[in-house]
């Protein structure tokens, strides 16, 4: 299974041709390398270097067979048709056996006491099947120490074999481009820049190195010494252990069987559980091994349909959280001014109890409840039925207020479905990419690997529209920096220019789009010049930027936070909707939009009914049909009263309307805007139950703190920003008496009289899913293990991975224009001179309880800080590492400062991820919100700058932070380097006369 | 109105009310693999016995040192000869067919348990010899061992050779 991610040919068919493999003829689609070919029919056929996720790399030599006369590398060579090909000719064997030599020569076999002998060994395979006995080289040491200094993984170079996996990976796939071979030195090997530590690189740590390296020259740390029977062993008895073995096995046939043993005994106490990672939208999957509690490592494989062999420093290494000794292990009552330790009984009776007294005193909507875009699917869907089926009130709403909603909303006005349009092999597949109000490669890593890479191996275009020189900014063919809050401006300008000068899709707009005529007149005020007054973007800019949106035959836009979290939030998704619209880019291959979703499940949650006005499949609750429909499945009357959304429900807490709350996984008192109003908010509360993994701010406000499981403790499936379904299984028990939310919530419902007897997720997803028409076909079966499901999923259960290709879901199926006008940002008294921005870090996720309690990460980033230009800077005497001082209308923040120029001018950025929550940067935040969907406007805030030390201090980006690194772009291995060499003799080319046929 | 607090009371655990959860936890353990359990008592008792328990606690005590010594008189000369010759045995053992080695040591017992049922009463004598010959058992016994000899001599021949 090749990674998709070359553009596709839309049109061309591919031809299929015949090629001869030891003299039997094999039908194969032109152009498909010949490895794969012999490797479909014999699936021992030796191959090192080749990985299906990184393509031909040339560096082994250990795939060489005979075509017409000549020997070639099958990892490289496509097929053409009546190709002759002999693998098993005395020529091809020998030169597979040569290269195999080489190999050995840098890699010792000590396979029993080597932690990476799990029967996925890739050299130790190969030598295997190719019945290695000797070795005519006899291995020499390299003359360089073990690279030890990351946190996550470590580097051997005497095991190295230069195969250059972990180069292609880090060059084209993951493209941060920090290693390379250095193949100029007398024994070459891997470095890192340009020949620094590990940890002084500019290395992200996202482990696809690890991942891809063939043998054990990279490891994760927490697999040394662990995985294996033999191999915690002290290192000097380790060296003489494997001296030993050396002296006396006779040749490699033992120490393979001995080793093979061993490995197969690691099976019984190694367990691999596929889980999908929570740390942002994409929705990784991957294999969790784990000894005991133990993580010993995170294995992606190629069956994960979004990620491959990929992740990011938090999906490989970012799980030691779940055995911190902070987690919540205990329900908690609050008596007096301190919470004391109470049994789950004790815990939901009162619950029961109290919320029972107080909707009897104040009415239904006097109770509010809000779900989390951090837990499945299963456990939102009980959330919503707990709130309308259970305790009668439609006051449920989740986090994803906080960040999607308006481009939910934008998405549902125009195009029809509030998802993405298609998938991020989509994304990777266009020829021109634009983001907006996005940072994807530190908010959604994995994505992003996928826009560097179709940028830099094929050519794809890219512009980036956002404030900061962010890494995809700084790679960009456009970058636009807009002033805050102008997106909408630019975009109806840009829009504007392409119909006035002819250029958009005529035909997809006479017969898919309602509204043009409308649309167009709306557009009258956004001409270039007023779009360069308003966003001082410079006219040739737009027109450059529509002269690259005219040529691209698939474009996609990605936006996020930058986008929605301003008053205007919902306009500004919808003009860019408007203008996918316009130019034809959707329901077709490399087109759409994609709002990058930022937590795991915000999709699912959504879906799932965790909103005020929606049921789960986003059926309108004030449609009397869609509630005749759920009371009958349900059994129960369903509330008519519309419900309260996050935003209004603080509010109504204040107004004293609202009086009890039921909080699932949200540090809200950190992450809502206006944190000072929310946290008054909550201290007026008569009643709240917290439940959380860890005791966070919120929970300080609690009456009843439940202790919950994360997600590797428990079942489940996400939805993924793709819309894509996925299946999480149980990779630990849950710790102490902590939960899984969903039996938690169920708890809740049956002591407040529900009767429900749910006992595995399962049921409660094929009960949710049969009920809507969304997502009618979903079933577990088709879930299984690393399958998924893109909704719509038809009663048959067939998926839709890309949208609107045959129409759209509106009553005529076409899609309607919306004309949308500008809305001015938040306006701050003149004291406050500085732009305030705000989001998030590679490293840390959302407020940071999770990945501050992974050592590795914390030492890494251990706090979070203040970015200020290093024109401000200069103006106003700051330097790195000073205290400093950031006011808003509405609180304060202390801060260190770094003087970067990834921000301009007078432009501040705070990561959210704070280490403290007297750093949270919503101290700083107002109350003003989206227009349309009450998204708090985060983006829009004026501050000003006091500095409080003058004294210069170590700048907060410690050493170990990759952003202090130096890359090293290379176009890949260069394993022309290799060849150049004076000490290489080639393998391939005619057969030698002589040698024997 | 609750004014947010940190402080959590945590409770010293009874330490007598946690040994009895865990007792109980293993009193249900054990009387589910009642039987199982009374066999590992026994071999445990065996061990016991024979001062095996003692010497295994010991080397486990001591793990790092025991195996380094071992890998250490191990890998002395002598020691690294003695285990090639030993892999060496193994090797050679391997390429023996034990299935047709079954069939001629059977054969062999059965023999010589002849023999000693009927002990001769008098020296062979090289006319019985010839007789004995003659006797297909015995022709077809001598033909094998013959064709051993030749292996070995041929074997012994080219070692020579080389040296």
């Amino acid at each position: 299974m090749a990674l998709e991610l070359e553009p596709r040919s839309v049109t061309s068919e591919v031809r299929q041709v015949t090629v001869y493999v030891d003299g039997d003829p094999v039908q194969v689609p032109e152009g498909t390398l010949l490895l794969s070919v012999i490797t479909e029919r014999q699936a021992n056929f030796p191959h090192i270097c080749y990985h299906p996720a990184l393509g031909p790399i040339e560096t082994c030599d250990t795939c060489i067979v005979e075509v017409g006369g000549e020997l070639v590398r099958a990892c490289s060579t496509p097929v053409q048709d009546g190709m002759m090909v002999r693998t098993k000719s005395v020529a091809a064997r020998w030169a597979r056996k040569e290269a195999m030599d080489r190999i050995l020569r840098n890699h010792e076999l000590y396979c029993t006491v080597c932690d990476n002998n799990n029967g996925n060994c890739v050299v130790h395979n190969t030598a295997m099947t190719m019945q290695i006995e000797h070795q005519t080289y006899p291995f020499e040491p390299k003359p360089y120490e073990v690279d030890d200094s990351n946190p996550f993984y470590r580097y051997d170079p005497d095991q190295c074999i230069l195969c250059g996996r972990c180069v292609e990976a880090c060059q084209n796939l993951q493209v941060s481009e920090v290693l390379s071979i250095d193949w100029s030195r007398e024994r070459p090997r891997v470095i890192w820049d340009n020949d620094v530590p590990i940890n002084e690189s500019s290395c992200v740590s996202c482990g696809h190195c690890v991942t891809v390296c063939p043998c054990n020259a990279l490891m994760e740390k927490s697999m040394l010494g662990e995985a294996g029977y033999m191999t915690g062993i002290e290192r000097d008895t380790l060296r003489g252990m494997i001296e030993l073995t050396k002296q006396v096995e006779p040749g490699y046939k033992e120490i393979f069987a001995i080793s093979e043993v061993e490995a197969k005994l690691r099976e019984s106490r190694i367990q691999k559980t596929k889980t999908v990672c929570t740390y942002c939208g994409v929705g990784c999957s991957f294999d969790i091994w784990t000894k005991g509690r133990k993580i010993l490592k995170v294995e992606p494989r190629m069956e994960a349909p979004v990620n491959q062999i990929s992740t990011c420093v938090k999906g490989k290494f970012g799980w030691d959280f779940v055995n911190s000794p902070d987690r919540l292990t205990t329900p908690l009552i609050r008596r007096g001014d301190a919470f004391y330790p109470a049994t789950w009984d004790e815990a939901l009776d009162l619950i029961a109890k109290r919320l029972t007294e107080i909707r009897r005193e104040h009415g239904d909507d006097s109770i509010a409840l809000i779900a989390s875009s951090k837990c499945t699917n299963e456990e939102n869907y009980l959330m919503q039925k707990l709130a309308r089926a259970v305790l009668h009130t439609n006051n449920i709403d989740n986090c994803s207020r906080y960040c999607q909603a308006p481009a939910t909303e934008a998405m549902r006005r125009t195009l029809g479905y509030g998802g993405d349009s298609g998938s991020i092999s989509d994304i990777a597949q266009a020829d021109l990419v634009i983001v907006i109000g996005a940072n994807p490669a530190e908010s959604h890593p994995v994505l992003a690997t996928r826009i560097r890479r179709a940028h830099k191996k094929f050519g794809q275009k890219l512009i980036v529209a956002d404030l900061r020189k962010n890494d995809l900014a700084k790679r960009a063919d456009i970058h636009l920096h807009a002033k805050p809050g102008t997106d909408l401006i630019w975009l109806s300008a840009v829009t504007k220019y392409l119909i006035d000068t002819g250029r958009y899709d005529k035909k997809f707009v006479a017969e898919r789009v309602n509204g043009f005529e409308e649309y167009v007149k709306s557009l009258d005020k956004f001409t270039l010049a007023y779009a360069e007054e308003m966003t001082g973007i410079p006219q040739a800019q737009l027109v450059a930027v529509a002269d690259m949106i005219a040529e691209a035959k698939a474009m996609c836009i990605c936006w996020a936070m930058g986008v929605t979290q301003h008053k205007g939030g919902t306009d500004t998704s919808t003009a860019i909707c408007n203008l996918l619209l316009i130019t034809g880019h959707v329901g077709r291959p490399g087109t759409g939009a994609y709002p990058l979703r930022g937590h795991n499940n915000v999709q699912g949650a959504g879906d799932f009914g965790c909103a005020p006005a929606f049921m789960p499949g986003y059926e309108r609750i004030d449609n009397p049909a869609v509630r005749a429909k759920w009371e009958q499945a349900w059994g129960v009357e369903l509330p008519t009263n519309p419900g309260l959304d996050n935003h209004q429900m603080v509010d109504a807490i204040h107004a004293g309307k609202v009086r009890a709350m039921y909080l699932v996984g949200e540090d809200m008192a950190i992450v809502d805007s206006n944190a000072n109003y929310v946290q008054q908010a909550f201290e007026k509360l008569e009643f709240f139950v917290v439940q959380d993994v860890f005791f966070s701010k919120t929970a300080q406000f609690a009456d009843v703190i439940l202790p919950a499981a994360p997600s590797l403790e428990k079942e489940g499936t996400f939805t993924n920003t793709e819309r894509r379904i996925q299946r999480l299984y149980q990779v630990l028990e849950p710790l102490g008496d902590s939960r899984p939310d969903w039996q938690i919530i169920q708890d809740i419902a049956n002591r407040l009289g529900a009767h429900w007897q749910y006992t595995s997720p399962r049921e409660i997803f094929e009960e949710a899913c049969s009920i809507t028409e969304l997502m009618k076909g979903a079933r577990y079966d088709l879930l299984e293990g690393y399958r998924s499901l893109q909704w719509p999923v038809r009663a048959d259960g067939t998926d839709t991975p890309l949208l609107y290709t045959d129409g759209f879901p509106t009553p005529d199926g076409k899609a309607n224009l919306r004309p949308v006008d500008w809305t001015p940002p938040v306006s701050t008294p003149e004291e406050y001179d500085l732009h305030l921005n705000n989001g998030r870090m590679l490293e840390h996720f959302h407020e940071g309880h999770l990945t501050y309690r992974v050592p590795g990460i914390r030492q890494k980033v251990p706090s979070s800080y203040v970015e200020i230009s290093p024109e401000l800077a200069k103006e106003r005497g700051i330097q790195d590492g000073m205290l400093v001082r950031v006011v808003s209308p509405y609180g304060a923040v202390k801060l260190r400062a770094v003087v970067t120029d990834r921000v301009s001018g007078k432009e501040l950025y705070i990561p959210m991820n704070s280490a403290a929550d007297e750093e949270a940067v919503n101290l700083l935040t107002s109350s003003e919100s989206d227009t349309a969907t009450h998204t708090p406007a985060y983006k829009e805030m004026n501050v000003r700058l006091e500095v409080i030390d003058f004294k210069p201090c170590p700048s907060p980006i410690v050493k170990g932070n990759p952003r202090l690194g130096q890359p090293n772009p290379r176009p890949g291995v260069e394993v022309e380097q290799k060849w150049a060499r004076e000490d290489y003799r080639p393998l391939v080319g005619p057969v030698p006369s002589g040698v024997q046929q | 109105m609750a004014k947010p607090i940190q402080t959590v009371v945590q409770f010293t655990p009874d330490p007598q009310a946690a040994s009895e959860k865990a007792l109980l936890r293993l009193l249900q353990a054990v009387a589910e693999e009642a039987d199982a359990v009374e066999e590992a008592l026994r071999v445990v008792r065996g061990l016991h016995e024979r001062g095996l328990l003692e010497l295994t606690a010991a080397a486990l005590e001591q793990g790092d040192d025991v195996l380094r010594i071992v890998v250490e008189q191990l890998n002395q000369p002598g020691a690294v000869r003695a285990l090639q010759n030993l892999v060496r045995l193994v090797q050679q053992l391997e390429a023996l067919n034990l299935e047709k080695m079954g069939t001629l040591l059977e054969g062999a017992a059965n023999g010589l348990e002849e023999a000693l049922a009927q002990p001769a009463d008098r020296p062979l004598g090289v006319f019985g010899l010839m007789r004995a010959l003659a006797d297909p058992d015995i022709s077809t016994a001598l033909n094998a061992l013959l064709g051993a000899l030749r292996g070995m001599g041929r074997a012994l021949r080219t070692t020579g050779k080389e040296g």
